[in-house]
Order: structure tokens, then sequence, then C-alpha cells
């Protein structure tokens, strides 16, 4: 650990001699002792033990420690020496003697004089001094390296704290990035969407006004188509009859006269070379055909009106699961040879819709899920609700639809089916009527694997001013 | 944790005056140093003071005598107040056997008060003092200034902690010795517990009252 030493010397222990006292200032004190008339001078720790390793007055010293061993006089004391007589003063710290200082010898071998007992009352009070300085200072400069080497810990923590923060903002700040990038790409997604519903709003206008004109004239179109076919039956039947009696009469000899020959002579040419029993074939499957297409122009026609207008319908409350059902058994003939349906359907509240607008959403996707099936494959439908929507599932085992046009495929005019064989309207029909519910859609498609499209629909909702008026 | 030197038969107890700024502490002490018989006080060291403001701290050497072979010497150390010297707070709190928390009766010092307790709270924690269990002696000081809170009211604060509340007037002295003397029983009681100081060193609650002369508050110097 860092600041162990700490814990081995705290700056309140308790200090002895040695740490007070330099021994460089004994050493020159004891040089300085002879030319001053001083026999000796040494400084000794309270068990006796000399300050200095190596005294030049080792044997005075030496029993001066013997006796100081033995003891430790509380307060100033004469000793004697194989050398002479040794004042003994106790070098007081903190209440405590930490050691002695002993001064000698008299020359005359007496006890010591005046002058040697005050110098050494000066030098004790020097030492005593000194003592408490270095003591204040030990302490002192050991509290403030604790408190700097805690402050340099704390800093270090915090520099530690500040690098972590910095990383953290500058992940903020990449981060950020992405997240205007994200926002930025799901702004232009919004507004390619409202680009998108703008240019089916003004194609839908132009539907509109197309699917009009067109309405009029496939009127009597229809109407005129309808009374031929009933004509040309007549005719034909009247034809056909008038030919056979000329043939019987013709066989039984009853056209006599030039006349007669020549008018039946020019009917023959016109019948072969017209070929009139052709003709009278032909026309029945012309005219039908014809009335069918008047039929899938009807059809066009009001799947614009509808793309375009919704038909007029008021809101009613109806259990979605039995509008499927009946939806699904409209679509029949074209489920039944390839398609297993599967329901699974939740008892669900009363969703309050255009139900005849719903059927239309149903059958579309019924429809288009079975057209999605080649060969043979799976329709699921699922109902489920929440507190609020009611959910409808129909998912397809069909070909699926590429990544690609997943996005266009509730536009206008959009299909993949053969020239006449779709308007491309069926699921801008669907999307038109889920929208006037309020509601999503949402579709899922794995190619070669199939799709799923989902309808969100709110169980109530308050009908807006405009939408009173289809 | 009190320090025991077994070669030189000396046990060191650590009593630290803590607080917030300017609330008395040094003067505490001073006042001990005059208030302990002669003989068993030592000087009032008084380290690096920036004016009347201790930087680093105060040390007041005390020695007991004992009935047996150890001597109990104990130290009153006094923190920096102000709130930069954290550091050195902490320094000084560390192995501390008693703490005296002194407190300013000001009523406009009590935000002061309660972080420096905070302060010393953490100190503690981050020093491995258990904080629990630390004697402790709460000191409101200078009860003589105007607008102090009232005994009862502080009383009625600090009673629900069960830590001793005594009232001092440090500046001449009053209650300067009832708060050593209660903090001196409070650290005997917890270091007995620990060290046996009693049946191992023979070192009674009395020794350490010894250190002050017997007559109650003599406030005449």
């Amino acid at each position: 650990m860092e600041r162990s030493h700490e814990t081995i010397t705290p700056f309140d222990r308790e200090y002895s001699l040695r740490d007070l006292l330099p021994s460089e200032v004994v050493l020159t004190w004891a040089r300085a002792a002879p030319p001053l008339g001083l026999g000796h001078l040494s400084v000794l720790m309270a068990d006796g033990t000399p300050l200095l390793p190596e005294d030049s007055c080792g044997e005075v010293t030496r029993a001066i420690g013997e006796r100081l061993a033995e003891t430790r006089p509380g307060t100033r004391a004469l000793t004697e020496t194989p050398k002479g007589w040794v004042i003994l003063t106790p070098l007081v710290h903190e209440l405590d003697i930490l050691g002695y200082l002993a001064l000698g010898f008299n020359p005359d071998g007496n006890v010591p004089t005046d002058e040697l007992a005050a110098a050494e009352a000066i030098l004790a009070t020097a030492i005593t001094q000194i003592m408490k300085s270095g003591c204040g200072l030990a302490m002192a400069s050991r509290v403030h390296g604790e408190v700097v080497e805690d402050t340099f810990a704390d800093l270090k923590e915090k520099a530690a704290q500040l690098a972590k923060s910095e990383k953290k903002y500058r992940l903020l700040a990449a981060s950020l990035d992405k997240e205007v990038k994200r926002k930025t790409e799901e702004i232009r997604q919004a507004q390619e969407h409202l680009m998108q519903q703008e240019k089916m709003a003004s194609i839908g206008q132009l539907a509109a006004g197309v699917a009009h004109e067109i309405n009029n004239p496939m009127g009597f179109i229809t109407s005129n188509i309808n009374s031929l076919d009933e004509y040309a039956g007549e005719l034909i039947r009247f034809v056909t009859l008038q030919r056979d009696l000329i043939d019987e009469a013709d066989r039984a000899g009853l056209f006599t006269g030039e006349k007669t020959d020549r008018l039946l002579s020019e009917l023959r040419h016109i019948d072969e070379g017209a070929d009139i029993d052709f003709i009278l074939k032909d026309i029945p499957p012309l005219l039908s055909e014809s009335i069918d297409g008047a039929e899938r122009i009807r059809k066009i026609v009001q799947d614009l009106k509808d793309f375009a207008h919704p038909g007029e319908e008021t809101l009613s409350l109806a259990d979605l699961n039995t509008n499927l059902d009946k939806s699904i058994n409209i679509v029949g003939s074209e489920l039944k040879y390839k398609v297993t349906l599967e329901k699974d359907y939740q008892p669900l509240p009363p969703v309050q819709c255009y139900a005849r607008q719903l059927d239309q959403v149903f059958i579309n996707l019924l429809v288009n899920a079975a057209q999605a099936i080649t060969d043979k494959g799976t329709i699921t439908v699922t109902t489920r609700h929440d507190n609020t929507h009611a959910v409808v599932a129909i998912a397809d085992t069909g070909t699926g639809i590429p990544k690609g046009k997943l996005k266009k495929i509730f536009d206008p005019f959009y299909t993949t089916k053969p020239v006449g064989k779709g308007t491309g309207l069926g699921l801008n029909v669907v999307y038109n009527i889920v929208k006037r519910h309020r509601g999503s859609i949402s579709v899922k498609s794995e190619e070669s694997k199939g799709t799923t499209f989902t309808l969100r629909l709110p169980l109530h909702r308050a009908l807006p001013a405009e939408e009173k008026e289809p | 944790m009190a320090e025991i030197l077994d070669e030189e038969k000396k046990i060191v107890i650590k009593i630290v005056y803590y607080g917030p700024a300017l609330s008395g502490k040094t003067t505490n002490l001073m006042q001990l140093h005059d208030l302990i018989r002669p003989g068993r006080c030592g000087d009032l060291m008084s380290l690096e003071t920036r004016g009347d403001r201790t930087l680093f701290f105060d040390l007041l050497p005390i020695l007991a005598s004992t009935d047996g072979e150890y001597r109990v010497k104990i130290k009153l150390f006094t923190v920096p107040g102000q709130v930069a010297h954290d550091a050195t707070r902490k320094a000084v709190l560390s192995r501390a056997d008693g703490v005296v928390f002194v407190a300013d009766s000001q009523a406009a010092q009590a935000l002061n008060n309660f972080q420096s307790f905070e302060n010393l709270e953490k100190n503690a924690g981050r020093i491995g003092l258990d904080f629990e269990h630390l004697p402790l002696v709460i000191q409101f000081n200078k009860r003589d200034l105007p607008d102090i809170l009232t005994t009862e009211e502080i009383r009625s604060r600090w009673e629900p902690s069960g830590l001793p509340v005594t009232f001092a007037t440090a500046l001449t002295g009053q209650g300067v010795r009832t708060t050593f003397e209660t903090i001196l029983s409070a650290t005997y009681r917890s270091l007995d517990a620990s060290h046996d100081l009693g049946g191992s060193y023979r070192i009674m609650e009395e020794n350490l009252h010894s250190v002050l002369p017997s007559h109650a508050d003599p406030v005449s110097h």
C-alpha cells in the first residue's frame, strides 16, 4: 500500500533522543570542548548508551553509561569517573527524561567549578530547545507529508474521475453524432412518406375525375352490350331458321324463276364469302367477352372511386371475427384448391367501424395472400386485442415480397401481376380504409417464406367532422 | 488503540479536540495547561499558527503516575478547524483514543457545528476508527456569548445520541475541567475494556484524574 509507512512511523509517536538531537551537533561540541578547557563532553541515552557511536573519551563515557544503567538521576547529579568528576544533566522532553548531558572534568579533580556548572546549564537548556523544535519539525513535516500524500491521492482520484467522465462525454458526443444521423434519417423517411401521401392524394383526385368520366359512358355501354347480346341471340335464332328454311325450300325445288335463282345464288355467295356460319358462332362469345370486359372496367372504376372517395357508410359496431368469416366465404373459391386456411381467433370486443369497407380490406388481403401462393400453402388468420386496439393478422406462406418493393406495395397502381390481371389498387384501397379507421397496417415479408399483414384497429374512435362527408 | 511501550514502561493515550473553526479547541488546551498540576504537564506546543488559527495542530503532553510500573502519558491534540485543512485534520485524528468535540454555542454556528461533526464521522471512518464505540464528549463552548442556543435546546437535540454533553466558557476556564474529566473517564473505560488497564497494568481511573488538582474548578490564574 502506498501510505503504509504512515502506520509504521506515525507523526504522533514517541520520539527518542536520537530522533531529536542530530549527532553531528554533539560531535561538533565534543570537538570544540578541549580548547574551551573542558575535559569531557558527551550525550547519552537514558539507558546509558552513548549517542555518538565513536567516542574520543570511550573510557569515561563507558563509566557514565554503567552508572546510568544502575540509577537514572531525575535531577542534576555528579558522578565520578576514572579521569575525574562529571556533571550529569537529564535532558527532558515532554516530561520524559530522554537522555543525559555529561560535562567534565575539573582540572583539580574536585567537584566541578561554578563555570563548568554554568556551561552545563546553558548547554542543557540549548539541547532541550533543540529537542523541542526538532520534535515540532519532525511532527510537522510528517503531518505535512501525510497531508501532501493524501491530497495527491485525492487529486489522482479526481483526475481519474475526470478522465473517466471525459471519456464518457467523448462517447456521448460520438453517440450524439450517431443519434443525430439516426434522427435525420427518421425525418427524411417521414418527409418521404409525407410526399408519398401527397402524391397519393393527387393521384386520388385524378383517379376520381377519370373514374367519374368513365363511369357515365360505361353505364350505357354496358347496358347497350347487354341489350345487343339479347338481340343478337334473337337474330342468330332468326337467321339460322331462315337459312334452314331456304335450304329446305331449295331442296324441294320450290325456288323457280330467273329472279329467284339470281337472289338465291347471291345469297349463297354472301353466305360463303362472309362465312356466316362462323359469324353466327362467334357473335355470342364476342358479346360475352365484351360484357366481361365491361364488368371489369366497372370494377376498376369502382376501385378508383373507392380509392378517391370511400363509399357512404355509417359507423357501426361489428364483431371482426364474424366479418372475417364472411370474407373468407366470399373468396372461398379462390382458396379452396391450393390453400389450407387456419384460423386463430380470440374473442374480440365490438369494434366501431365501417363494416363493409373492412370486408373489402379482408377480401383484398385474402385474395393477395392466395395469389402469392403458387402451388400449395397456408393462410393463417389471427385475431387478438389489447385495451385499445383490435389486431388482425393475415399471414401466407407464399412467395414473399422483395425488400426493395415493400415500400411501394401500398402505392396506387403498383402491381406485380401481368397486365390485365391486377389494377394495383387492392392494397391501396386497404391502406386508405385502414387509415380512415385511424388504424395502422404493417407488413413483414421474407422472400420465398411468406408475408404477414398486420392490422391494428382502434376499438373506439371519435369521428372527425371532415370524415362525416365521404 | 493506546500505544503501549513495554521497554519504556509507558502507555500513551491520545485525546483529540475536534470541532469547527474558532470554536475554542486551542483555548481548551491552554486552560488545561494552566490547570494540570505542576510537573504533570509539559509545554503546550503550537505548531504553525497563522494569526490565531491553528494550521497543523497543538499538542499538550500530560504525565500521570500509577500504582504499577507503567506510567501513562496523555497527549492532547487539537485539529485545525478550517474546512480547507481536512487532510491535516484526518492525519491528526488518526489513532485517537478519545475525542472531545468542541462546538460553538452561538445559534449562527449551528450549521458549522453540524458539518464539522459530520466531517468527524467521515474522517473517523476513513482512518478506521469505530465511531460507534469511540469515546466522545460534546462540549458546547462560548456560553458567555449572546445569541447562543439554550442548554435545554442543546440537551434535547443531543440527548437522543447518548453522548455526554458539557457546557463551557473556555476563555475563562469554566467547564474545561469537567469536559476533560468526562473524556478521561470515557477513554479509561474504553481502554480498560480493550487493554485491561486495571488488571494488567494496575492503572486505575483515578490515576488519570490525579493529573488535576484535587479541589474543584479553580478558575483563578
